[in-house]
């Protein structure tokens, strides 16, 4: 479950989002939508702790923010080391070492470990930035437009991995332009205007019967 | 002069300005890396204090230091006071804020394209500081050499603190002084040169160890 009370974000003077409450189970995928700059990313980046409220409160199960999460940025975010340095990254920071044979093989990163993770394509990096969350069994997985600008074959993949991450018990917050994905994968829909969430809406009733406030917003994708 | 001599004089050039980079690099780094990660109140200040430093005149420094080291000062009791140590403190404060300056202009970089995926994966300050200085340091190697140059270069605070000793405290810098004073203007230039040589010699070995500029893939 995410609570948001009455949560307010500004940077510069500008509300990026503000003033509302939202409160929605997260079992299964969870998408949010709307037009660039509504507020949907700010929202992910607020709930993992990237931004700073200026009022309100929000948390994800009652934990404290980032804790049991995992983020994918919709600009893949690596340090400029080889990918396998990258995926061991979360595991330095526990003492741990990390097991990811299996998951680098079905993510088809195994022939980039060794490759500078900057070297990559945008899909193959958005692939080891996905496997890179997975490896740290987030009960809440946050992506923002992972598949953004991605080919067939790579959204294939990271939806497939994603719908595996939830049978797994994974809870999944998904931002996406994609209607098309949204409708394939999410429970859910959150709609984002002007910094203001409204819903949640069932994603079949979303899409059968479109709220007013988000039909403009559809009439415009089609 | 002897080439022993000549050999004494720049193997201490080499040694003493050597010895003060690796000490300024070892407090200046962690700290730039510090301020880099930083959020305090006054931060503003202290960075414009550290590169106003940069600009330090050295000959301010060796007064400050050899009032310091002098009998009546407050570190007198050392006895240190025109020895190489003095030189390599001199040297030290001269350089330190030029390697911090130059370390937190890097370390910033690339904090601002870590920030996010080290905020996430919530990293400590420590970790996160030893994140930068690892990944920057091609970087750093480069501001260790400017504080190097800086540092074999100089001539006024150690002359001031060094007193330019025969077979004591006499270095490159201070030998061309001597011999340009004394008229032997063809010798003072061929210890100019050796002075370059050895500072392209020191910043080849380093940039080949440090196999910066190979690959060339960020």
């Amino acid at each position: 479950m995410v609570t948001a009370q009455a949560i307010q974000v500004r940077r510069k003077g500008r509300t990026l989002i503000g003033h509302f409450d939202l409160a929605f189970d997260t079992a299964g995928i969870t998408a949010i939508v709307g037009r660039n700059g509504s507020g949907k990313s700010t929202f992910l980046r607020t709930l993992h702790g990237l931004e700073k409220l200026q009022s309100g409160s929000i948390a994800f199960e009652n934990e404290a923010l980032a804790d049991g999460q995992a983020f994918v940025f919709q600009t893949p975010a690596f340090l400029r080391r080889s990918v396998r340095q990258n995926l061991d990254l979360p595991f330095q920071v526990k003492g741990q070492t990390p097991q990811y044979d299996q998951i680098a093989d079905d993510m088809q990163i195994t022939p980039f470990l060794d490759m500078p993770a900057h070297q990559l394509s945008m899909g193959e990096q958005q692939r080891v930035s996905l496997t890179r969350a997975l490896m740290m069994n987030p009960k809440l997985l946050l992506l923002d437009e992972p598949t953004a600008s991605l080919d067939g074959t790579s959204t294939h993949l990271i939806e497939t991995a994603i719908q595996d991450a939830v049978e797994h018990g994974v809870a999944v917050i998904l931002a996406s332009h994609s209607m098309g994905q949204v409708r394939r994968l999410s429970d859910r829909v959150i709609y984002f205007e002007h910094g203001v969430a409204h819903g949640p809406f069932d994603t079949s009733a979303f899409f059968a019967q479109t709220p007013q406030v988000a039909k403009d917003w559809m009439e415009e994708g089609r | 002069m002897l080439w022993p001599d000549l050999l004494e004089i720049t193997l201490r050039s080499l040694l003493i300005s050597l010895g003060a980079t690796v000490i300024a690099s070892a407090i200046a780094m962690p700290f730039g890396a510090w301020l880099a990660l930083s959020r305090f109140r006054n931060r503003r200040w202290v960075i414009a204090i550290l590169n106003a430093l940069m600009g330090i005149p050295p000959v301010a420094v060796g007064l400050i230091v050899y009032l310091s080291l002098s009998r009546s000062g407050p570190f007198g009791v050392l006895g240190l006071l025109f020895t190489p140590t003095a030189m390599v403190i001199a040297q030290v404060i001269i350089i330190t804020p030029l390697i911090a300056s130059l370390t937190h202009q890097i370390c910033r970089e690339l904090w601002f394209e870590y920030h996010d995926l080290l905020i996430s994966l919530k990293t400590g300050k420590w970790h996160r500081a030893r994140i930068l200085l690892r990944d920057a340091r091609r970087g750093l190697i480069t501001a260790a050499l400017a504080g190097f140059g800086r540092a074999i270069g100089e001539v006024g605070a150690v002359m001031i603190v060094g007193g330019n000793i025969d077979h004591a405290t006499r270095v490159l810098t201070t030998a061309i002084s001597l011999e340009t004073s004394k008229g032997n203007l063809w010798f003072a230039v061929s210890l100019g040169g050796i002075l370059i040589v050895l500072s392209v010699i020191v910043s080849l070995t380093v940039h080949g160890l440090g196999k910066t500029e190979r690959g060339g893939r960020w």
